[in-house]
């Protein structure tokens, strides 16, 4: 409890920050649903052949995983805040389509044929009879709606949206509850809070005659009209004002500036952080950071359409998974592919390497290290059918990972599981496996006091880090060369691990660090 | 006037009404009956078009509806549905309003018109103005039901099975006010039933409709005595006659044959045609062809006589302490007005005075008694 005050405490101004940033997503989300729901809903009642249709793709639409359908919007539309706020949509837009559906089509039959008889075109049955009977179901449905946003905009932060969601992936990148709670307990508050005043407004806009006969409350019309007055004020101050932010910024000149991406991990939000105040201080262009995004795959995207200008990467990830080059071990050629290839054929400069490497290695703990004596790559493998491996699931695939030590080298080990980030440090600790495969910069490498294997046979491949730009920004703001060299060869991997470790087990947030970097190098006044 | 012409109408491929043609007069309070599936519902619907017709045309003072949009139609036309369907989410007045509102009314008039409504269909307007319908009794939300189909004062009424839903004692009041309205405002009112006894209760005129077409269409009373068909007959049922006294008259239920002897024939002769007769009365008429009554002679008074007064006119000893009704004296107002302790026998006359034939005690009993006898054949 005292740590997550403490978050709390450090964090306070970033954290309103994204609060703001998240209602604002959720609200435009929700408007937007409600902007497509109501009409699409009422559109249907009165063609019923297609209600099965959209009923059916939006029941279909919501039982697509959000992570997945994150990844398949962003090569699509970008990364930030769209993708996210389509994704959201498509899942609030089900509960408000559906109970309009329900609500009008509940109505009975003998209160349509009055309106019909009396004499109310269609469109005034609608407006005097439809819509008022059917406020309630409406309103229930945009009230799940809103609540439902508020949960999925936290997955937005994937894709570099922000909000609330990108405390919660810090703290599980780091293994930081605390940090996790806070983001999602405003996140929680939130989604109560919406909840309860929509509730407030539904029983308002819900009229009398439709209530229990005991619970009729006869209001006159003035006051009728007052509460609807509130109702929608209430609706404006949750849905609009939150809005408004992004309008401002919409207002705002365009400046000169540069967009730094990173991706999801310590390492790439220091290295973000880094760049970003690298620039800001070196040069007089504005930087805006959209950083936490979830893999290469979705900030190549960002850079290719342009969301993003620069982020950094690994000769290793890059060559395989970007430039689908062949598998090779030898670290300048492969550095080379991939500067020429990233030239060729994205029009990006990739930097001189940073300096550290931040390739796999494998970790034992002391015991095991111990009883089989093991410190090199060549003694692990002689005892690998002995031992339970615990790795990432990239690791299973990559080919010139798992597949190759089984293929080339005929190595078996006793288990495989596959195990994500850091809760393979939590099952080597426990003794549920004997072997991991490790980043060399990752923090908890050094915390855990686990062993590392020393690559004594060359297996592993090479990953140089290096930052990646986009040509038309080197051209645009040619000043940004000479900073960005400043970086070349300028982080070891012991340096680079001493900040994650300050990140991930200290808690100092990678912006300080980051920036305490850069002034002890004397790279920034 | 309503012309309703030729119309024919199907769902998919079921024929629901079939040439059907019936001439509605102004201020006539028309019922359409039949059972249910025989397509009343459908025929009334089709006058305001809430359902379109496939042949034939209805023509409304002149003017074909074919000729007339939907909705425009409909705001001239009242409509009374079962359980009133009024608006849930409304107030009583703001069901009204709405009405009014469609209707063209200007805003400032609209509440005094609500609360004539209200007190039209007598509901106190200060006690139920602000009331939701789910607050009221079924025949408080028709009443407003009624109220809200005369509120842009139509000339026409259409009612479709307004009261099926309600009590006895609150349908038969309803029946009655609907009536009186109908007759005080001058509306031509088009009511669809099931039920026999309301349309005989309300209707000027009565619609029968069997499978999608018009059995008969007449008064009430001639329905019942004279049946089109079996079909008719047996919807309307044999007994239903015996239990409505006012449609049976005198001259439906009386024997034609009166023993009767002229004013100038004697006591002796009177009673020897009573023995013959084994009757206890004769009726005396005047001389000559006209046969107007003069009187009755009792056999008991000409008991009391002695033998020489045997020979006395009868002019002399008839009696005129009887009671008399005319041929389209109706059963009911016979038993409201017979003593039966004191008649033995009621002669029937005509309205010039001239003796048509007579009812006793035992065939007004028989008459009344009919009605059950055939129930019990029924079951």
């Amino acid at each position: 409890m005292n740590g997550l005050l403490e978050v709390f405490m450090q964090r306070r101004g970033e954290l309103l920050e994204l609060f703001i940033q998240h209602m604002e997503m959720t609200s435009i989300a929700v408007l937007l649903s409600i902007c497509i729901g109501i009409p699409a809903g009422i559109l249907i009642t009165r063609w019923k052949t297609a209600a099965n249709v959209v009923i059916g793709v939006a029941n279909l639409m919501q039982s697509i995983p959000s992570i997945g359908l994150l990844a398949f919007l962003v090569p699509v539309v970008g990364i930030g805040q769209r993708p996210a706020i389509i994704m959201v949509i498509i899942y609030a837009l089900l509960p408000i389509i559906k109970n309009t559906y329900i609500g009008i089509t509940g109505i009975e039959s003998s209160t349509m044929e009055a309106a019909k008889a009396v004499g109310l075109s269609g469109f005034q049955t609608l407006l005097k009879v439809q819509i008022p009977i059917a406020m309630p179901y409406i309103m229930a449905g945009i009230r799940i709606s809103a609540v439902t946003a508020v949960g999925t905009v936290t997955i937005a932060a994937f894709a570099g949206a922000g909000g609330l969601g990108w405390f919660i992936n810090l703290g599980l990148n780091a293994n930081d509850a605390d940090l996790v709670l806070l983001g999602a307990i405003p996140a929680c508050a939130l989604a109560l809070l919406i909840d309860f005043i929509l509730g407030k407004v539904e029983t308002a806009l819900t009229p009398e005659g439709l209530k229990p006969a005991d619970k009729i409350c006869y209001r006159t019309e003035k006051e009728r009209k007052k509460r609807i007055c509130w109702s929608v004020t209430a609706f404006i101050l949750i849905f609009f004002l939150p809005c408004l932010y992004t309008l401002s910024a919409f207002l705002k000149p365009d400046e000169k500036k540069v967009v730094v991406g990173s991706e999801n991990f310590t390492e790439a939000l220091i290295l973000g952080n880094i760049y970003s105040i690298l620039i800001q201080d070196n040069t007089d262009l504005d930087v805006e950071e959209k950083f936490n995004l979830n893999g290469t795959m979705i900030t190549m995207s960002a850079m290719e359409g342009g969301d993003i200008d620069m982020f950094t990467d690994y000769t290793g990830v890059l060559a395989p998974n970007v430039l689908k080059l062949g598998l090779s071990t030898d670290t300048d050629q492969v550095y080379e592919q991939v500067r020429d290839g990233m030239e060729e054929q994205y029009n990006m400069k990739v930097s001189e390497p940073i300096g550290f490497s931040n390739t796999y290695v494998f970790a034992v703990s002391q015991e095991v290290s111990d009883k089989y004596g093991i410190t090199k790559l060549s003694q692990l493998l002689e005892y690998a059918g002995e031992l339970r491996l615990g790795c990432t699931t990239v690791f299973t695939q990559r080919e010139d990972l798992l597949p190759k030590l089984t293929d080339e080298y005929g190595v078996s080990f006793a288990e495989v599981n596959g195990l994500e980030g850091n809760i393979r440090y939590q099952a080597i600790q426990s003794g549920k496996v004997d072997v991991i495969d490790a980043y060399e910069t990752d923090a908890l490498l050094k915390e855990s006091g686990l062993v590392v294997v020393e690559d004594d046979i060359g297996f592993f491949p090479p990953y140089q880090a290096l930052s990646v730009v986009r040509d038309e920004v080197l051209d645009e703001y040619p000043e940004l060369e000479d900073v960005l060299s400043e970086m070349d060869g300028a982080i070891t991997t012991e340096e680079m691990m001493e900040m994650n470790y300050q990140v991930d087990v200290e808690g100092k947030t990678p912006a300080e660090t980051a920036r305490e970097f850069l002034e002890e190098k004397g790279l920034i006044d | 006037m309503i012309k309703i012409e030729h119309v024919s109408k199907s769902y998919k491929d079921k024929l629901v009404l079939r040439d059907v043609s019936v001439t509605v007069e102004d201020n006539e309070f028309i019922v359409i009956i039949g059972s249910s599936g025989c397509g009343k519902t459908t025929l009334l619907k089709l006058i305001n078009k809430l359902l379109p017709m496939d042949r034939g045309n209805i023509i409304i003072n002149g003017h074909s509806i074919r000729d007339v949009q939907g909705t425009e139609l409909r705001r001239k036309i009242g409509y009374v549905l079962q359980d009133g369907g009024l608006f849930p989410h409304l107030t009583v007045k703001e069901n009204l309003e709405l009405v009014l509102k469609i209707g063209n009314m200007p805003t400032e008039k609209r509440v005094d018109r609500v609360f004539e409504l209200l007190d039209m269909v007598n509901m106190d307007p200060k006690v139920y103005c602000n009331s939701y319908p789910c607050q009221l009794s079924g025949g408080q939300r028709q009443r407003v039901g009624v109220a809200r189909a005369f509120a842009l004062d139509p000339d026409l009424i259409l009612m479709d099975e307004p009261f099926s839903a309600l009590d006895p004692l609150t349908r038969e009041e309803l029946q009655d006010e609907i009536v009186k309205l109908q007759k005080e405002y001058k509306k031509t009112v088009i009511f669809v039933t099931h039920d026999m006894d309301e349309a005989i209760k309300c209707a000027d005129k009565i619609c029968v409709i069997e499978e999608g077409r018009v059995a008969q269409f007449d008064q009430p009373e001639e329905i019942l005595k004279h049946p089109a068909d079996d079909y008719v007959e047996k919807f309307v049922g044999r007994n239903r006659l015996w239990g409505n006294p006012s449609y049976i008259h005198a001259s439906d239920i009386m024997s034609t044959k009166p023993v009767q002897l002229s004013k100038d024939r004697t006591a002796l002769q009177a009673l020897q045609t009573m023995r013959k007769n084994g009757i206890n009365s004769v009726l005396v008429t005047a001389a000559g062809p006209r046969k107007i009554l003069e009187g009755v002679v009792w056999l008991e008074d000409l008991q009391k006589l002695d033998d020489r007064k045997m020979a006395l006119r009868l002019s002399e000893v008839l009696s005129v302490d009887y009671r008399f009704v005319f041929e389209d004296t109706t059963l009911q107002e016979i038993i409201d007005r017979i003593d039966y302790d004191r008649s033995g026998i009621i002669p029937v006359l005509n309205r010039r005075g001239e003796l048509k034939g007579f009812l006793t005690k035992s065939m007004l009993l028989s008459a009344l008694s009919k009605r059950y006898r055939h129930e019990e054949e029924e079951l």
